[in-house]
C-alpha cells in the first residue's frame, strides 16, 4: 500500500468518525475530500465551493 | 473548556479592578442610550434590577389593580385578575415566560457552547449592557434561545424568529440616523453569528459588512499607511472580543474563495495589542497559563485571515487576461509575496516549539500515533491545537501558489506539515471536533499521485 494513500484514509477515517458521532459540518469536510477524489482535475477551492454552498441555504 | 471560577467575581467588583473605563472610550453615541461600559457596574446580576418589581415599575403595579365588576372578562378571569395583565413592562423586557431560563444559560453556557474559552464573565458582561439596550437583549436572547434548544436536540426555535423580528426595526432606526453605540455592535455580532449558526451565509455575509461600516463610523476600524487596519486603542474590550469572533467567522466562511464568502473584514495587521486589552479584562484568573495560548491562537487568525485576502487576490488575478499572457512572471510574483506569509508561519512555529514541544511523554498517559509516524508530544495540552493550526495554515498558503493538490515539487514540506498536523491530532484524538477543517487540509496535502509514480493500491 503506498503511504500517502493510508494517510489520506486515516484522515477519512477520522472525519467520518466525526460524523458519526453527530456533529455535522465535519461531514462536509470528508465531502471535500471524496469529491476531490472522484474529480481530480477540479480545483480545490472550486470543489470546497460546490461542497460548502451545499450545506448552505442558497440566496438566503 | 473554560470553566467557571467558584470565586469568581462580581461585576461590581471586576469595575472595581479595573477600573471602570471613562466615557471617552465608549462611543461618542452613548448620551441617550447608556450602553456604556460603566452603567453595567450599577447592580449585581443576582440582584433583582430596578424596575422589575410592583413596588418600583408603575406598568407591574397597574397589572395588580382589579377591575371590579367587568362583565367582559371570563369568570375565572375576573377578581383577582387585573385586566392589564398582558401589558408588557416598557421595552418588553421579558415578553414569554418560557424565556425565563435564557440569560442564565447566555451567561453561563453560551461562551462554552460557541468556543469562547478562557472568558468566563464576558457574556454576563455583555448581558448587563443588555439592561439599557433592549435591541442588544433580544439579540442575547434570540442566540441563547437557538443554542439552548440545540443543547435540548433542537435545530430552530421559534423564539429566536421572535426576538429578532422585535430588535430588527429599533436597530434598522438607530442604524439610519446614525445614533448606534456598542451594544448595537454587539447585536450585530450576535446577528452575524447566528446565521452563521443556521447556514444563512449571504445574511451573515450582510451583518458582517454591517458590522465593519459600524466599527469605521465609530472609529474602532482605522486604516493604516499600507492599506492595512487596526482595530483602535480607545475600541472597549468587549467591541475588541467581537471583532475578533467576526475575524474567527470571516475565516471559517473564507476557505472557498469569494464565490462562496466575500470576506467581512478588511486586511488587517500583524498586532496583537488591542487583544492584550481584551484578555486583561476577562481572562478567567484561574487559567491565566492559557494566556500565551490564546495570543497565539488570536495571532494565527490575523494570518489566516491575511492568508485569505492574499488568496482572493491571487484568484481574481489569475482570472485576468493579463495573466493569459504573463502567467509565469504573475507566479514569480505570487511565490515572492508567498514567501512572506510562509516566512510568518514558520516563525511562529519556530515559536510554539521552543515553547511547548517536547520529544517524550511527561506523563504514564499513551498518546496515540499517527500512523507508523513517532508520536506527538507537547508540554500543555491546550497547545496542541496550536501545532494544528500552523501546520493546516501553512498547507493552506502552499496550496495558494501551488494549487496542485498531494505532493508539492515547489513545497515539499507541505507533507511534512501534513505529516505532523495529524501526529498532533493523533494525540488529541478524543477533542477533535473544532479540528475537522485541519484534516481537510492534510486531506488535501496527501491526495493525489505518489511522486514515485505510484499511484493507488
Amino acid at each position: 500500500m503506498v503511504s500517502n494513500i493510508v494517510e489520506l484514509a486515516w484522515v477519512e477515517h477520522l472525519l467520518d468518525k466525526l460524523v458519526r458521532q453527530g456533529r455535522p459540518s465535519p461531514g462536509l469536510y470528508l465531502d471535500v475530500l471524496l469529491y476531490l477524489k472522484e474529480h481530480p482535475q477540479v480545483p480545490w477551492q472550486v470543489a470546497w465551493l460546490q461542497v460548502m454552498s451545499s450545506g448552505a441555504t442558497p440566496g438566503v | 473548556m473554560s470553566g467557571t471560577p467558584r470565586n469568581e467575581p462580581s461585576f461590581q467588583a471586576q469595575g472595581q479592578q479595573s477600573g471602570g473605563m471613562s466615557s471617552a472610550e465608549g462611543s461618542p453615541f452613548t448620551t441617550s442610550i447608556g450602553s456604556s461600559i460603566p452603567s453595567i457596574f450599577r447592580y449585581e446580576l443576582d440582584e433583582k434590577p430596578p424596575c422589575v418589581t410592583a413596588e418600583t415599575n408603575i406598568f407591574i403595579r397597574a397589572l395588580q389593580i382589579p377591575i371590579p365588576n367587568d362583565e367582559s372578562l371570563e369568570p375565572e378571569d375576573q377578581e383577582p385578575w387585573p385586566l392589564y395583565r398582558n401589558i408588557a413592562s416598557p421595552d418588553n423586557y421579558m415578553e414569554c415566560p418560557s424565556d425565563e431560563h435564557l440569560p442564565r444559560y447566555f451567561i453561563k453556557k453560551y461562551g462554552t457552547d460557541t468556543g469562547t474559552m478562557g472568558f468566563p464573565n464576558i457574556y454576563g458582561v455583555m448581558y448587563a449592557q443588555s439592561w439599557t439596550n433592549p435591541v442588544l437583549r433580544h439579540a442575547c436572547l434570540a442566540v441563547a434561545s437557538f443554542w439552548a434548544g440545540r443543547r435540548a436536540g433542537h435545530t430552530f426555535t421559534h423564539r429566536s424568529e421572535a426576538h429578532i423580528n422585535f430588535l430588527l426595526p429599533e436597530l434598522q432606526r438607530v442604524i439610519r440616523s446614525r445614533s448606534f453605540d456598542d451594544g448595537h455592535l454587539c447585536a450585530v455580532y450576535m446577528l452575524m453569528s447566528f446565521a452563521l449558526d443556521t447556514n444563512r451565509l449571504g445574511v451573515m455575509q450582510k451583518h458582517g459588512e454591517g458590522l465593519v461600516l459600524m466599527l469605521r463610523h465609530l472609529g474602532y476600524l482605522q486604516p493604516t499607511s499600507n492599506g492595512r487596519h487596526v482595530l483602535s486603542d480607545r475600541a472597549p474590550p468587549l467591541v475588541i472580543h467581537i471583532w475578533r469572533l467576526a475575524l474567527r467567522d470571516d475565516n471559517m466562511c473564507g476557505f472557498g474563495g469569494p464565490g462562496l464568502y466575500k470576506l467581512c473584514l478588511p486586511a488587517m495587521e500583524m498586532t496583537g495589542q488591542p487583544y492584550e486589552r481584551c484578555m486583561s479584562s476577562f481572562m478567567d484568573q484561574n487559567r491565566l497559563h492559557l494566556r500565551d495560548i490564546k495570543r497565539e491562537l488570536f495571532r494565527k487568525d490575523l494570518l489566516t485571515h491575511r492568508i485569505l485576502h492574499f488568496q482572493n487576490d491571487v484568484l481574481s488575478l489569475r482570472a485576468t487576461g493579463a495573466y493569459r499572457r504573463m502567467a509565469d512572471t504573475f507566479e514569480q510574483h505570487f511565490t515572492r509575496q508567498g514567501k512572506v506569509v510562509m516566512d510568518e508561519i514558520t516563525l511562529q512555529r519556530q515559536k510554539i516549539s521552543l515553547q511547548y514541544s517536547r520529544t517524550t511523554s511527561s506523563t504514564t498517559r499513551p498518546v496515540k500515533q499517527f500512523l507508523h509516524h513517532l508520536p506527538f508530544y507537547t508540554t500543555m495540552w491546550d497547545s496542541y491545537c496550536l501545532f494544528i493550526y500552523n501546520s493546516q495554515t501553512y498547507i493552506h498558503a502552499t496550496l495558494i501558489i501551488d494549487p496542485k493538490l498531494g505532493r508539492s515539487e515547489k513545497y515539499p514540506e507541505r507533507t511534512t506539515a501534513a505529516i505532523d498536523l495529524c501526529r498532533a491530532v493523533a494525540a488529541r484524538e478524543k477533542h477533535l471536533s473544532p479540528q475537522a477543517a485541519s484534516l481537510c487540509f492534510a486531506g488535501l496535502a496527501f491526495i493525489g499521485t505518489n511522486p514515485r509514480g505510484l499511484s493507488f493500491i
